[in-house]
């Protein structure tokens, strides 16, 4: 549903936000695969954990309105839920039930469409009292920055849904989500039938390591394991597909995401392997506990998964045997997972430099000593977070980010607080007051500097690099558009709603 | 738009200006109206206004710099002044970018020769002698 969400209704910005959101998802289940499971720690191993206990797939399949016991039941009955799905899609109900997922009602949208001040208001305190981060944002894996785009497009956001509803768009492409998703988590399943026919059961073997046959050799059951699955002579080369197959799913996933709904759906699907495998796994061995003899093989993830070489653990009951099918699913019991991954210590250093490199400026001004922080400055980094709606609308503000990366913001003007009132403008604020030299005698150094203000006619904070950091400095480069974008990243980092903000490049090009 | 920049300068000269925000001003303007700016300053030459000009040109000339005439006239109109501190930094600054620009010799030389001049003569405020002394000479 999230996706279907922001794939339709959200602005180019903040479709940005969510798939690099999905993207990070995807990007962690390939690190499970590059790394230890068992020997992780934090939120990887929570991650794990997440996948493992089914709880991800189970999450997957919630988000379009089915249960794990849903797949199981179309495996059976495909003819049934296909003719189920088509109705619930042609009916509108599907597209209903994305306004649902949100707890609005088609009537929802067109009374914010004609009062979006009151709405806006109204979800502000919801938001503001907390309740509706437990329940809205809990719920539909949204952020703050969806929040305050919603807060601050409340029109745009209605109409958009309400065009996509009525048009009949948002049905039909989750209709194809919930196709693709089915076919993936039916494929995963046929083909864990087919492991489970050859012996092989769920297992998969996954090396970093450019000397993956080493690794394998040093796993001779599970080596067997593979060649059993794949027929194959090579199981490094088992392995190598493997991996690529993982590296490319990124970028399969993101056009998928825009142009192909039910190929999103498909992959996704795909992922819901530990929801959909213990139950298929528990109806498959009904089906086969009429052949005597069949073996059905299960392993854990962890105990297979790379270990450094040559250091890699004695494995202990590599494989749970049943001789005859079991009755009963396999119980999975899930440990509590964290669901936010833990906040960077500090900016990233690769956005940092890409914002711009220290600098110090030409301009320096001796009426203007000493400079100072003044009063009113708030730090932005992603150990203190920022919302733009603590920002007043009515108030232009500067901003400068400091050799360290932190984002520096103070309003331009702080008459009323008695600062620098010897000034030719008292109260005024300077770049240079937000990184003062030594002893405060001239402006300091930063990495780039400009102006925040808010256009009411686009419902935007405008972020331009109006500065002597970004087009006075000591080293001579002008700031571009790529550094106000790297400052946007650098917000965006840090909690800050910068899908909302609009960029400005007030420089002139050098030539 | 050459009038408009004129009348500007001349309303700021009066309420009073902001350094900073003049070269804002200079960064978004057509590079082609420094002439006007340094004309405003050539009708009635003064320490004060040559400092505006030049916190004007800092914006104006960001970009690639200006072209041999608009340089020859700013040395023309600030030529004689009995330059403060402040102003005799902010000239250096604005000479030093300028000089990034693919001149004629004639100019280069002048303009180079200034610049030169500035950081010999020193200037009274300490910190602004610091950093007019740590200007390179020719960029």
């Amino acid at each position: 549903m999230r996706r279907r969400r922001a794939y339709t209704l959200f602005t180019p910005a903040a479709r940005e936000i969510m798939l690099h959101r999905t993207l990070a998802l995807l990007a962690a289940l390939f690190a499970l695969t590059l790394s230890a499971p068992a020997q992780a720690q934090g939120f990887f191993s929570d991650l794990y954990d997440y996948w493992s206990s089914g709880d991800m797939g189970e999450d997957m399949f919630n988000a379009v309105g089915v249960s794990g016991d849903d797949v199981v039941y179309a495996i059976d009955n495909p003819d049934e839920v296909w003719e189920a799905v088509k109705e619930d899609v042609s009916s509108g109900a599907a597209g209903e039930r994305i306004l649902n997922t949100v707890g609005l009602t088609p009537e929802d949208v067109v009374y914010a469409i004609d009062n979006p001040g009151e709405v806006a208001d109204a979800v502000y305190q919801d938001w503001a009292s907390g309740d509706m981060g437990g329940r809205l944002l809990g719920s539909v894996g949204l952020t703050g920055a969806d929040l305050a785009y919603l807060i601050d497009n409340p029109g745009d956001f209605g109409q958009g849904m309400l065009d996509e509803i009525t048009s009949g768009r948002a049905g039909d492409r989750l209709g194809q989500f919930g196709i693709g998703l089915y076919e993936g988590g039916e494929e995963v399943v046929t083909e864990t039938v087919y492991m489970v026919a050859d012996g092989a059961a769920t297992l998969y073997i996954v090396s970093a390591y450019d000397d993956y046959q080493s690794v394998l050799n040093g796993y001779e059951p599970s080596s067997m394991l593979v060649q059993a699955y794949k027929r194959s002579d090579d199981p490094g080369e088992t392995t190598r597909q493997l991996i690529n197959g993982f590296a490319e799913l990124p970028g399969q996933f993101r056009d998928a995401m825009w142009n192909n709904p039910r190929q999103a759906g498909h992959i996704v699907g795909s992922f819901a392997v530990p929801i959909a495998t213990p139950k298929a796994l528990s109806a498959a061995n009904k089906a086969l506990s009429k052949a005597p003899g069949l073996r059905v093989l299960t392993t854990d993830l962890r105990q297979l998964t790379p270990c450094a070489l040559g250091k890699c653990p004695v494995i202990q009951d590599l494989t749970a045997v049943v001789e005859s099918a079991p009755r009963a699913p396999v119980k999975v019991t899930p440990k509590p997972r964290r669901t936010k991954p833990p906040p960077l210590d500090g900016p990233d250093p690769v956005v940092m430099e890409q914002v711009g490199k220290p600098s110090g400026t030409f301009t320096q001004r001796a009426t203007e000593v000493p400079y100072r922080r003044p009063p009113e400055v708030t730090t932005i980094n992603p150990s203190k977070p920022f919302k733009l709606s603590k920002l007043d609308k009515k108030t232009d503000y500067l901003w400068v980010v400091d050799e360290n990366g932190n984002v520096l913001i103070a309003p331009e003007h702080q008459a009323l607080s008695g600062y620098a009132p010897h000034r030719p403008t008292p109260g005024v604020v300077k770049h240079g007051d937000l990184t003062p030299g030594p002893d405060g005698a001239t402006r300091g150094i930063a990495r780039a500097g400009g102006e925040l203000k808010w256009n009411p006619e686009s419902n935007q904070w405008v972020l331009n690099n109006a500065s002597s950091y970004s087009f006075n400095r000591h080293d001579l480069v002008l700031g571009t558009v790529e550094n106000l974008k790297a400052v946007r990243q650098l917000l965006e980092s840090s909690g800050v709603e910068a899908g909302a903000i609009q960029l400005k490049n007030v420089i002139k090009p050098q030539s | 738009m050459t009038a408009e920049l004129r009348a500007l300068l001349t309303a700021r000269q009066a309420d009073g200006w902001d350094f900073d925000a003049l070269m804002s001003l200079g960064v978004r303007l057509p590079s082609a109206l420094d002439e006007a700016a340094i004309g405003w300053l050539a009708d009635a030459p003064s320490v004060e206004r040559l400092d505006m000009v030049c916190g004007l040109l800092g914006g104006l000339w960001s970009g690639r710099g200006p072209a041999a005439a608009p340089l020859r006239a700013l040395l023309d109109a600030s030529d004689g002044l009995p330059l403060d501190a402040q102003t005799a930094y902010d000239l250096a600054v604005t000479l030093l970018k300028a000089l990034r620009a693919d001149l004629p010799e004639p100019v280069r030389g002048r303009a180079s020769a200034r610049l030169a001049a500035l950081k010999a003569e020193g200037v009274s405020d300490p910190t602004l002698q610091r950093l007019l002394q740590g200007l390179p000479d020719v960029p």
